[in-house]
């Protein structure tokens, strides 16, 4: 691949870098990875992404951008109130990188279209905000065995993992299921600190740049915390769980389930 | 100072305390019992006795209106949350499964109440009940001593 003088210039911090350098730099330009929401942890990892050349980002999103995302969604901004959040991050990302081409998915994730929508990236990213979802998600990158970088937030604090199927633990080897309705704290109780969602999605940006550079060490089989409060990071070691009933010997969960939506962590 | 520092390495209780808890649980007998413990500096200061609103012997589950009124009145009285005491009936006072993943917000390794000392009180045994003290943290348990005086 040859790179464009303006190419050249716009990279050139990343082609400085040994481990990554021209052919590095290719691996991103070349990389197809999707983002499940384009919200609180979407916007810093599409804007990360977009800025490092990912040549590909998917944008999973049906929602209309809020006012009252606008304290930490910054993919979206003040004149883009009640425009499709998708259609609104494909504006920011690709105002950044022209190298950058967003794909919209305008539809709600559901077990009849996430196959068919996944299949064509290398790298998934969930930033969203149910626990549905969330375990869809999951279920469908281990079938599919695609890289998942999950992460939830909540309060002032963050978490991350990224699955490797086949390789490490997913998300429910830690959570088998999903909580039953009765069991989650109200839902109103759930704010966030917006600059959270930026640190969180920064993290899920770098993991994403690392597995397509095939550099360092990614956090698979660990679980980050981080506490805004008192600036902790901790990491959880999560061993593969041989009973999972997704990734396990004897999977149980060979299709793929639609729960029942009754809480978002408003995120 | 760093959440670590805050965290009790031990937690205190009154004889008349301990008293009040082992009431409410010999009460709510064979089922489970729970309640909320404030205090300061992991000494326990007032005991709430709470209603388990799924009364059964292995589960419990507090009211979230009555949380809300003690929590208001741990904070007016100058207190914070020290402890969550609750039951178990015919197993020993070891956090169970369900304790552990109820000390997260779910599908999460946030603790929903990280400076709680989580009190077991066993009545496998009626005539000799135990009662133990457990930090519940990234996923794992460890022991806080409860001091009785
Ligand atoms: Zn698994
Ligand atoms: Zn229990």
């Amino acid at each position: 691949m040859e790179f464009t003088e303006d190419q050249i210039l716009r990279y050139s911090r990343h082609i400085l870098l040994p481990e990554v350098g021209g052919e590095g730099q290719e691996k991103l330009l070349n990389a197809k990875v999707v983002l499940v929401g384009a919200g609180g942890l979407g916007s810093p990892v599409g804007y990360y992404l977009a800025a490092a050349g990912v040549g590909t980002i998917g944008v999973i999103d049906n929602d209309r951008v809020e006012i009252s995302n606008l304290q930490r969604q910054i993919a979206h901004n003040t004149k883009r109130l009640g425009v499709l959040k998708a259609e609104s991050a494909k504006e920011t990302f690709e105002t950044l990188n022209h190298d950058v081409n967003v794909v919209m998915h305008k539809e709600r994730l559901s077990s009849a279209n996430i196959k068919g929508i996944i299949k064509d990236y290398d790298i998934v990213v969930d930033g969203s905000d149910n626990f549905p979802t969330r375990y869809l998600v999951n279920d469908a990158c281990v079938m599919l065995k695609k890289t998942l970088i999950s992460a939830a937030v909540f309060r002032f604090e963050g978490q991350v993992m990224s699955i490797y199927p086949g390789q490490g633990p997913c998300y429910r080897c830690l959570f088998e299921v999903p909580p039953p309705a009765g069991m989650v704290p109200s839902c109103q109780e759930a704010g966030i600190l917006g600059v959270v969602t930026g640190v969180i999605g920064t993290l899920q940006a770098t993991e994403v740049v690392k597995a397509i550079l095939g550099i360092g060490e990614p956090l698979r089989g660990k679980l980050l915390l981080w506490n805004a409060l008192d600036m902790s990071f901790r990491t959880v070691k999560v061993p593969r769980n041989k009973e999972c009933p997704v990734c396990g010997e004897k999977p149980t969960i060979t299709e793929l389930i639609d729960y029942e939506q009754f809480c978002s962590m408003s995120h | 100072m760093t959440r670590d520092e805050e965290r009790a390495v031990a937690l205190t209780i009154a004889r008349h305390d301990l008293t009040t808890i082992l009431d409410h649980c010999s009460a709510a007998y064979p089922n489970e019992a729970c309640g909320i413990l404030g205090g300061t500096n992991g000494r326990v200061g007032k005991v709430y006795p709470m209603r388990n609103v799924r009364p059964s012997p292995v589960s419990y589950e507090m009211d979230a209106a009555e949380q809300f009124r003690v929590m208001k009145d741990i904070r007016q009285a100058g207190l914070v949350l020290v402890g969550i005491f609750h039951s178990h009936i015919s197993s020993p006072a070891y956090p169970s499964s369900v304790d552990v993943e109820q000390a997260y917000w779910p599908g999460t390794l946030f603790p929903n109440y990280p400076e709680a000392v989580y009190v077991i009180l066993s009545l496998r045994d009626q005539g000799q009940p135990v009662i133990k003290g457990y930090l519940i943290r990234d996923g794992a348990v460890s022991d806080v001593p409860v001091n009785v005086e």
